[in-house]
């Protein structure tokens, strides 16, 4: 097997930080062997199929798939980044034993037409 | 009644969309995954597993508040609606939202129900997929004592859970039925005292069934499991038994035990063996045609000789998701056809996906439901945190054996250090590949089949056979989710109803 031949390599530009990258390849690794390489203003990233030889077509493939799921792993870290805290509080509050009655600020009235804030004042 | 003198809020009209105009674009994200699926579609689930189908692209205009309130104001809503974006940063309703979640993780709060007595491992059969039985007359070596059976019965009690599933299993549970009289008689006495509910079952593969066991399980309510393979052809040739007529006796089982405890306390479970692979409408047809509502596509067991050979297992449930799918075509083409008849398995992913409630579904759950929702008492005494446990230390692995009833007490089992050497592997939320996947909400973790198939509790995803048949099933349903008379068949299938 011609080992340059059967690798791919490809440029992951800063933008992409490690973990979106690493969550990316991670994927990838059940059929190709991932090198993963620091490099100036990004990372390199090789590429080559575990104990087959690596079609041509596949190379390109594999590129395509790689571009794709990076921009995914990259929005799913800012939902991750932005949801963190609110995540947390309806974890909390879902498992707290407090069994505080609070009655919802919204600005959406009852449906059948009466105000939840008045009726729970005057029926204490 | 109060009434509000506030006229505004009498009126039952829907108000315009300018009413809900805040005059920004502003909007939070709420915590979800998402997927890209066939169709071009997105799908977004969130954590509590409400889920929306929307056209490739919206992520990503979502995410970069490039979404209009006023030009997409349909996905827009849909989204506000369905509690993957807030306009406050602090959603009003989140003490629903945090209710929605905690239905979701409910199967918690009544902790281990599902009690798993190995009664006896002798068997008269020799199924080539079973590694647990015993072809053996000694009943001293391989049936559970009755002291075994009574400190099991007694710790079965100590569970905080109302409802109690006592499951005699094998070998040949019916081997051993002066033993399952024994227990069931003793656990009933016992529950009475303590207030809990006991449901029993029988699984066995009825050809030790006589008119005293039946009369037997009528008194005492107690539900039958049996093993059907599909045809004889199948059957017989996975279920070895001197004569070669295990699929005969079954079938005379079925139907005595249909007679005596009525249709609905008899099921049967079937085990996909490779022969089986190559049988998928045949199969469907013969529990059909035995009158059974429903079958159980179980997809086959690693837990076999090759059980670490992952690159076979890979093979084999790519070979098991196109079988299911054939399968479940066919199950499908029987209700299109005006007939009620649904697949478990497929059941249980749609009440995950589109119902609030959790489903009771040990290897679907997060944390797994090993010792939290199952345990075994295996016929020796020892402890074991699942059935697929029990089969990898007759295999000389006891990695999940918890302990001995001769030695162990409640507190050691359910809390000691050994259950909590799992801990980190039981949720999916944390586990790599998981804790970014759109099903992770229905999905499940299975520490003890991952370690059986890849020598490592956590898992490796993308080789995972567990991984790969669920990703594949749920892709398959929500793909075929988007075909309205499909989905009007599902939910027949969830509620159980024939509209
Ligand atoms: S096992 Fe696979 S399908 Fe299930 S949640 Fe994990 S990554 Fe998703």
């Amino acid at each position: 097997m011609d080992v340059y031949n059967n690798c791919i390599e490809i440029f992951v530009p800063s933008q992409y930080n490690m973990q979106v990258v690493h969550k990316c390849l991670y994927w990838f690794t059940g059929k190709y062997d991932i090198e993963i390489i620091d490099a100036v203003n990004g990372i390199n990233v090789k590429i080559s199929p575990l104990n087959v030889p690596f079609k041509e077509d596949e190379k390109n493939e594999i590129r395509i798939r790689i571009n794709k799921s990076l921009i995914d792993y990259y929005l799913r870290e800012q939902i991750q980044k932005e949801t963190k805290t609110i995540r947390e509080l309806i974890i909390a509050k879902a498992f707290s034993h407090f069994d505080d009655e609070i009655i919802p600020e919204s600005l959406v009235s009852d449906p059948i037409g009466f105000d939840p804030h008045k009726l729970s004042n005057d029926t204490k | 009644m109060i009434l509000n003198s506030d006229k505004e809020r009498f009126t039952r009209k829907f108000k315009d969309f300018s009413d809900f105009d805040t005059g920004n674009e502003l909007y939070h994200l709420l915590p979800f995954r998402f997927r890209r699926i066939a169709n071009n579609r997105e799908l977004l689930v969130n954590d509590w597993g409400d889920y929306l189908l929307v056209d490739n692209g919206v992520v990503d205009k979502l995410v970069n508040r490039r979404l209009s309130k006023v030009l997409d104001a349909e996905v827009y809503h849909d989204l506000l609606a369905n509690f993957f974006i807030s306009e406050k940063p602090v959603p009003s309703l989140i003490d629903l939202i945090s209710t929605r979640y905690r239905t979701k993780k409910s199967f918690l709060d009544s902790f281990t129900s599902l009690h798993i007595f190995v009664i006896s491992l002798r068997c008269d059969h020799s199924c080539h997929y079973c590694q647990v039985s015993r072809v053996s007359a000694d009943k001293h070596l391989y049936d559970m004592n009755e002291q075994h059976i009574i400190k099991g019965i007694e710790m079965m009690l100590m569970s905080p859970a109302q409802h109690l599933t006592m499951e005699f299993q094998g070998g040949e549970s019916l081997l051993a039925f002066e033993k399952i009289k024994f227990a069931v008689q003793l656990a009933k006495q016992r529950a009475e005292d303590k207030n809990k509910i006991l449901t029993f079952v029988i699984c066995s593969n009825l050809v030790p069934l006589t008119e005293e066991i039946l009369e037997f399980c009528k008194e005492y309510n107690i539900l039958i499991s049996t093993s059907l393979d599909g045809p004889s052809y199948v059957h017989n040739k996975n279920r070895h038994r001197p004569g070669k007529n295990s699929y005969e006796l079954a079938l005379s089982g079925i139907f005595r035990a249909r007679e005596v405890l009525g249709e609905d306390a008899v099921s049967a479970l079937l085990t996909t063996s490779s022969l089986s692979l190559q049988y998928p409408v045949e199969i469907v047809d013969e529990y059909f045609n035995l009158g059974f509502k429903s079958i159980f596509l179980r997809p086959i067991s690693p837990y076999g000789f090759a059980v670490k050979n992952n690159t076979k297992n890979y093979y084999e449930s790519e070979a098991f998701v196109e079988f299911y799918k054939k399968a479940l075509n066919r199950i499908i083409e029987y209700n299109l056809n005006g007939h009620f008849f649904r697949e478990d398995y497929a059941t249980i992913l749609l009440k995950k996906m589109v119902t609030p409630f959790p489903v009771g579904y040990v290897d679907l759950q997060s944390p797994a439901g090993m010792i939290s929702s199952v345990i075994v008492f295996n016929y020796n005494g020892e402890i074991y945190a699942s059935d697929e446990s029990r089969m990898l230390a007759e295999m000389n692995d006891y990695t999940f054996r918890l302990g001995s009833l001769d030695t162990h007490e409640y507190n050691d089992i359910f809390y000691g250090s050994q259950s909590k050497a799992y801990s980190e592997a039981l949720l999916n939320e944390s586990l790599p590949g998981c804790s970014d996947c759109a099903y992770q909400p229905y999905c499940g973790a299975d520490p003890v089949l991952h370690h059986a198939t890849q020598g490592d509790m956590i898992g490796h995803r993308p080789t995972s056979v567990f991984c790969h048949r669920n990703m594949a099933l749920f892709d398959y349903l929500f793909d075929l989710m988007q075909d309205k008379r499909m989905e009007r068949i599902f939910r027949n299938w969830i509620t159980g109803t024939h509209a």
